[in-house]
Parts: C-alpha cells; structure tokens; sequence
C-alpha cells in the first residue's frame, strides 16, 4: 500500500467521517486504490456528499462537468492533490 | 387507422437545448433524431445509456422513430449494465461514450449531436399505442419490475405535468436539472416536457452544487430546476450564491419546511414539490413553504376502497396502486404517512428490506442477518444498517460479496458483525433493540 501524506490522512478522515464508514479506518484507505468502482465502492450520493464537505472545509467547488473530474474523484491521492492545487490559486 | 401524436408540438424555430454553449433548435434537433433513427441497427428494442441529456433525448426519439422502445436501465453500474445487455437479445444500444466496446450493436450518439443543418422534414407522428420506454422499479435487486410507456400515456402525462411546472411562466423557459433522464421523473421534466413545451434544456451533468451555478449562468431566460431534496440539501450547504430561479421542482423523497424555505431564499424561487411513482409518473403536488398537504392532480381518480390507494387515469393503461399509505384530509388533500415498512427509498431508488434481507442471508457464511432502517433527519439520505451473524468470516469479506449482488445505494452502512440478533421468543426483532444493539459497545471483535 502507498504510504499516505499528512494532508491525505485528514482528507480520508473527513471522507470516513461524512459518510459513515464504521468498518474502514482512514488508514485503510490506500491512496492510489480507486474511491469508486471497487476500491470503496461508493457512489454518486457518496460523490455528492464529498463534495459539499469539500466545498465547506476547503473552499474548493468541485464539478462534475469538468473533463477531469473524474480523474480527480479516481483516488484519494488525485482528490487531495487537486484541493491543494485549487487552494495554492486561492492564496497566491 | 389508429391514433397517432406528434413526436414534438411547439415551434420549431424555437430553442430545444443548450449543449457545449450552443442554442440547439427544434429543427436541427429533429434532423439529427432522423438522421440517427435511419443510422440504428435493426432490433426490437434500444437500450438508451447516454449521459448527455440532449444526446439521451436525440437518442430517445430516434429510437421512438424506429419503433425500438427506450429500454432504460435502472442501474449505470458497469457489471449491472453489462448483466442487462447480455439477457437482451435484439436490442440496439445507444451511448454516448461511457459504454463504448460495445461491439456492432453499439451506436456512439455523439457523432449525430453536432449537425447543424436545420432542413428537417414535418415532425413525425408515433402511433398513440406504441411502446416507447421501459422503466423499471425497486433497484434493490436484478428482479425489478418492468413498467411499459406508451407514446400515448407520455405525451397526456407531459401535458398534465406541464400545467403545474410551467404555471404562470408565458416565457422561454430553461431547465437545469440534478435528475438523470432515465428516471421516470428525470425523463418526465427534462425529456419530455421541452418536446411539447417551449423549454430548452441545459444538456450537461450537474451533479455537484458547482455544476449547478455554471448550468443556471449559462441557462440565461427563465429558470426551472429540476431537483431532488438531497441535491437542494447540498445547494443550501454550499456556501455559493446562486443566480435567481423561477422555480424548483422537488421529487423523490419529503422536502422538510425547513429546507424548502432555505432553498426559497438562496434561490428567490417558488417550490414546486411533486409526489409521484414510476408506475404513474408525477400524480399530486404542494407547496412545502407552507403546507406539509398534497393534493392530487384533477387527472386522476383516487380509489380508496382497498387497503392501499388506487389511482387511474385516462392516460394509464392500468390501474396503479400505490405504495405509500395515505391519511385523507378535507377537500381530497392528504398527508403521505411514508411507505410500507418494507419498501425504502435510497437515492431516488425503490427497494425491498425483506427481498436485501434474503440476499444477504443466502451468503456463504451468514448465520443470521437483518437489515433495517434507522431513525434519522429526513434530509439527509439515510442507509440501511445490518447487523450479521457470521462467526466463520471477515464482515469486510461478506460485505464485498452482498455489494456485488445489489445497487450500492442499498449496501447498508454501518454493516456490522454482532454475537447474536436480539430476536424475542416469537422470533421477531423490534426496531428499538437493533438500534441499541447497533449503538452499543458489545459488538463481536472485528
């Protein structure tokens, strides 16, 4: 399993915690597994919740529109690369 | 002869849809849709999996057009759409990319969806009695119930619909939906309700409340959105500001006061919530700013003689009964008391506790199972919980095998492993002592 970073952990905490998921530990998560489609198995209503957490911690507005959404929803590692990303343009 | 309708009543110079920021109009919207209709395969149906709501609408009427009912999956789940197809034979499948490889009987619709050429011929007309859509209840399990729509039935139901959705609005109207096209509601707003109305349809995917600000932008005329209480949830939740809309529909589940006043202020809107089923679309409606009452539409007929509510109507080719129980007020208004307390409703999906119940007791290794729903919020949409007897396995492992078997929306969460269910000496399980049992610390080590 790929070693997670400190920014990931607090994202995959948030992730468990929002949606209620009792038996995965954040740790469990393995940051390049896929959140959807196997891996987790979440789903839209998963996606959609993520999003509004997202939207509320990080000020970051996700949308399934954009081309690479998909790509940034593939795995924990994308997802939290994308939210640091968003904020470095929000600060800079 | 026999009856016929037209495929679209309105004018055709008129704006049927924006896609990538274009304006597309009735004409060159109905020269794509026979373009696509001479390009199908031979079959006697066609699977619609397009994701693009124009391109599912282009889709939907050349299948029509062909004479190929819309087969319209409940599940996009790759493994549960693959299941479909290969019980299907003859079918032609229309997609517009995300189901592509799917070999010969494959129509990639986004080639037909750029055209364009307004020279279309006169609008079709589709025999009042020919089978359009096939839509499908409970997506609890692959044994969902189909349900048969007639031309006839749909373009009666549009109009009915129309009447309260486009109430008092004499404009150009826009349609942002959050509902995909191939639920009944989805396809009853934002497919059909532009072919006989003058409304434009916003064709791209908005899921998230981003994509749902970007879609009102660049929707600039009157707006209707076409939404769910889970989606107007995460609106209310967002922290952006929304452009003013003229109206929200509401379907799938109970808008709270609450939420339904939020949303009234956010969006400067009136709400229009509807209750409805797939058997019979959209069938009574309120105002939930200020009444928790529903009122049927006139169209139907209310049997209340038997134990559950009948209802008929001119355009239903049989009666519906109706899965909620209902308390009558004065003046035919009523109070929906929720559904029987086997049938729940996870992301506008219908499914059977009793039937989940079975399938998860069927696994290799499961002793003793229940699955129940727990008390909670309205809004927020509330999983199943299961507590499993399985001494000689992982609860991970039985929870990966139980999800492959179902929609994902009914994989119950939390799932866990208990000694032994709190059955009483008759054998029964009260919601009370699950739930105590689901909170306490008493569970079996992991």
């Amino acid at each position: 399993m790929a070693e997670m970073t400190d920014f990931e952990l607090k994202l995959a905490t948030l992730i468990c915690e929002i949606l209620n998921l009792e038996d995965v530990t954040p740790t469990d998560i393995d940051p390049e597994q896929p959140l959807f489609d196997g891996g987790l198995d979440l789903d839209s209503i998963d996606a959609l919740e993520i999003a509004v957490a997202i939207a509320q911690e990080y000020d970051v507005h996700l949308k399934a529109e954009d081309e690479q959404t998909k790509e940034i929803f593939a795995t924990l590692r994308n997802l939290a690369n994308h939210i640091e990303r968003e904020r470095g343009t929000q600060t800079a | 002869m026999a009856e016929l309708l037209p495929l679209l009543t309105r004018d055709l110079d008129g704006i049927i849809a924006i896609r990538h920021d274009r304006q597309i109009s009735c004409r060159e919207f109905l020269v794509q849709v026979a373009t696509l209709a001479d390009a199908l395969p031979a079959a006697s149906v066609a699977v619609n999996l397009c994701d693009d709501r124009y391109l599912f609408m282009v889709a939907f009427a050349a299948a029509i057009l062909r004479d190929q009912a819309n087969i319209l999956l409940p599940s996009r789940q790759p493994a549960a759409v693959k299941e479909a197809l290969e019980a299907l034979a003859d079918a032609s499948i229309l997609h517009d990319g995300e189901f592509a490889g799917l070999g010969e009987a494959g129509v990639d619709v986004r080639a037909f969806g750029e055209s364009s050429n307004s020279d279309c011929g006169p609008v079709p007309a589709i025999p009042a009695d020919q089978l359009c859509a096939v839509v499908f209840t409970s997506g609890s399990t692959g044994d969902s119930t189909r349900i048969e729509k007639h031309w006839k039935t749909l373009v009666e139901g549009t109009s009915i619909n129309a009447r309260l959705a486009l109430h008092g609005i004499d404009v150009a109207t826009g349609v942002v939906a959050t509902v995909p096209p191939w639920h009944m509601y989805g396809l009853e707003y934002t497919v059909l309700l532009p072919l006989f109305n003058d409304v434009r349809v916003y064709a791209g995917n908005t899921l998230f409340p981003g994509d749902i600000l970007n879609a009102l932008k660049r929707t600039p005329v009157d707006r209707i959105l076409v939404s769910t209480p889970l989606h107007l949830r995460a609106i209310a939740r967002s922290g952006l500001s929304f452009p003013p809309v003229t109206r929200v529909l509401c379907a799938t589940a109970p808008l709270s006061q609450e939420l339904a006043q939020e949303v009234s202020n956010l969006l400067q809107t009136d709400i229009c919530e509807f209750y409805g089923c797939s058997e019979a679309g959209c069938l009574a409606s309120r105002d939930p700013v200020t009444t928790n009452e529903w009122r049927f539409f006139a169209e139907f007929s209310i049997d209340r003689s038997k134990e559950r509510v009948c209802i008929n109507a001119s355009h239903l080719r049989e009666t519906v009964t109706l899965a909620d129980q209902i308390e009558f007020l004065e003046d035919g208004r009523f109070l929906l008391q929720g559904r029987g307390a086997d049938i729940v409703k996870i992301g506008g999906k219908r499914g059977s506790i009793a039937e989940l119940t079975d399938r998860l007791l069927a696994l290799n290794g499961v002793v003793d199972a229940v699955i129940f729903r727990p008390e909670s919020d309205v809004e927020r949409e509330t999983r199943l919980t299961a507590l499993v007897v399985c001494p000689q396995r992982d609860i991970k492992e039985i929870r990966r095998d139980f999800a492959r078997s179902i929609d994902p929306v009914f994989v119950p969460r939390p799932m866990r492993a208990v000694d032994a269910l709190p059955r009483n000496r008759t054998g029964k399980l009260r919601n009370a002592d699950l739930q105590r049992l689901t909170d306490s610390d008493t569970l079996r080590d992991e």
